[in-house]
């Protein structure tokens, strides 16, 4: 069993896109900087809390927004967009040739830029902990971390489901960024959840967006939070979802042209 | 005449091209809606949970967030696939082609093509900035000044972005770095009132986002004077010598694909 996940040539896999991609690192710190704008609503939300006017105290919304974006750097996924253009490219018939499913292929893509993140990301957070001193108190680390492994497995997954529609629309890249403008608007980042109606924000509960950015900034935050809802709703989601992507997965397989077909 | 030519056959030859795939399109579409609900949305809660707009109203705050979503569209559509394109041909040394060709050099990296995905930030921004001023009551006036004032708001952020991707030249990716400007048209779709300090002096004279979202929309508001109209003028025509002369400095260390 363990052989089948081939771990060695993931492992080097992993590797190499580590490498890859660290040649690029500067225009990584930039994507990190280009997606920093959660500290625009940080200061907005914190200079109000400062005149008084809001539920909660800045440094609530300091830590609530640095979290919620320090775990959007890695929770975040990008399969729907790699599969869709494998696909239309018609790369995906050399990923299929390997001894593992292409699954596993993007999956170290992901694992790779991830580490060469780590550094960065430290990098851009130790500025921040010095800067804002309001933000040096760690959130519950375990809880944080299975929050992010859990959410970055079901948007790997759902990238999955959407990135197979390519097999019928031949470019299904824009319903990833459907997903990715919910994702901002009802997961947290641009308005966390507890300025929302009583209503808007218990329906969201139920779907894996708040647990994108709201549950980690939250979380940080010191604002309630049911865990125990959080593991189940985004392991269910995770399972429905991953079941639908298989059976889209095959069928697309089978009209699978590779470009020419 | 010949430029204007050029222009329209460039962008109806992309058009064409990326309209192909529809479903795709479908989605996009559906995208810019969720992204309008969305922001209409965070707005509205930050009215209802206290958020101070340094006395701005609901519906002109509105205005300030179509005006960025207006700018968004233009990048997406027309900064972002150009200026990309601009770092792949020096990537690849094709930048040749285009010195090769008779018309002016920076025209052609500008106007190459244009994409459908700015299209509905464009109309979703405009019908923002329309349902708005309705209900202030603003004249059909107004909004078409506020809309051109905008058109020159979107060239002079070009022109930003165009200065920004001639480090392309060395350090061959510019895509994220165009992001990293676009982030600040996020930050602008509110009043710069509602930011502390530093923030407020970063988006005047660093990335002057200020001046392509706020002033447009005080200056239809009647807050400030249009004479700040001209400011923007001023900047444009700063702009557009700045990045001539940039584009001339850079060219310096552009060695095509042989050297």
């Amino acid at each position: 069993m363990w052989n089948l996940l081939h771990p060695r040539k993931l492992g080097h896999l992993t590797s190499a896109f580590f490498a890859q991609h660290l040649q690029y690192r500067l225009e990584i710190l930039f994507w990190l900087l280009s997606h920093a704008w959660p500290f625009f609503w940080m200061a907005l939300w914190s200079q109000a809390a400062a005149g008084g006017s809001l539920a909660h105290p800045p440094t609530d919304y300091v830590r609530y927004f640095f979290f919620a974006w320090l775990a959007g750097v890695f929770n975040v996924t990008w399969s729907g967009y790699l599969l869709s253009y494998a696909v239309r490219s018609g790369d995906l018939s050399f990923l299929l040739l390997r001894p593992f499913p292409p699954f596993f292929d993007f999956l170290t893509e992901h694992l790779g830029t991830n580490l060469v993140q780590l550094p960065l990301a430290a990098l851009v957070a130790a500025a921040v902990l010095v800067l804002l001193p309001e933000t040096r108190a760690l959130p519950p680390l375990l809880p944080f971390l299975a929050l992010l492994v859990l959410y970055f497995a079901f948007e790997y997954v759902f990238g999955w489901l959407l990135g197979s529609l390519a097999f019928w629309f031949e470019k299904s890249e824009n319903f990833y960024e459907f997903y990715a403008a919910l994702r901002v608007y009802f997961g947290g980042m641009a308005l966390p959840l507890i300025a929302m109606p009583v209503g808007v924000r218990k329906l969201l509960l139920w779907t894996p967006l708040p647990y994108y950015a709201y549950a980690p900034g939250a979380l940080a935050a010191g604002w309630p939070l049911d865990l125990g809802r959080a593991a189940l709703v985004l392991v269910l989601w995770t399972g429905f979802v991953g079941l639908l992507a298989g059976v889209l997965w095959r069928a697309g397989l089978r009209r699978y042209g590779a470009v020419g077909g | 005449m010949r430029y204007w030519r050029v222009l329209f056959r460039n962008l109806a030859t992309w058009l064409s091209a990326e309209m192909a795939y529809r479903e795709d399109f479908l989605a996009a579409v559906l995208t810019a809606l969720i992204t309008t609900a969305g922001r209409v949305f965070a707005l509205w809660g930050m009215f209802t949970a206290g958020v101070d707009f340094g006395g701005w109203r609901f519906e002109e705050a509105l205005l300030v967030v179509g005006a960025a979503v207006v700018l968004m569209g233009a990048f997406a559509g027309l900064v972002e696939p150009n200026l990309s394109a601009f770092s792949r041909r020096v990537f690849q040394g094709t930048l040749d082609f285009v010195f090769l060709k008779p018309l002016d050099t920076q025209f052609l990296i500008m106007f190459e093509r244009v994409s459908l995905w700015g299209l509905p930030d464009l109309v979703a921004g405009t019908w923002l900035i329309v349902a708005a001023a309705q209900r202030l009551g603003l004249s059909l006036a107004a909004v078409l000044a506020l809309l051109g004032g905008l058109g020159c708001a979107a060239l002079l952020f070009y022109l930003l972005a165009f200065g920004a991707a001639l480090v392309a030249v060395r350090s061959m990716y510019v895509s994220n770095l165009l992001h990293f400007l676009a982030a600040f048209l996020q930050a602008a779709q509110y009043p710069a009132t509602a930011y502390g300090r530093g923030f407020r002096w970063i988006f005047t004279f660093f990335v002057p986002v200020y001046w392509m979202t706020q002033v447009p929309v005080e200056v239809v508001l009647g807050r400030v004077s249009g004479a700040l109209f001209l400011a923007l003028g001023f900047w444009l025509a700063l702009a557009l010598a700045a990045s001539r002369l940039a584009l001339r400095l850079a060219m310096r260390s552009y060695t095509s694909a042989s050297s």
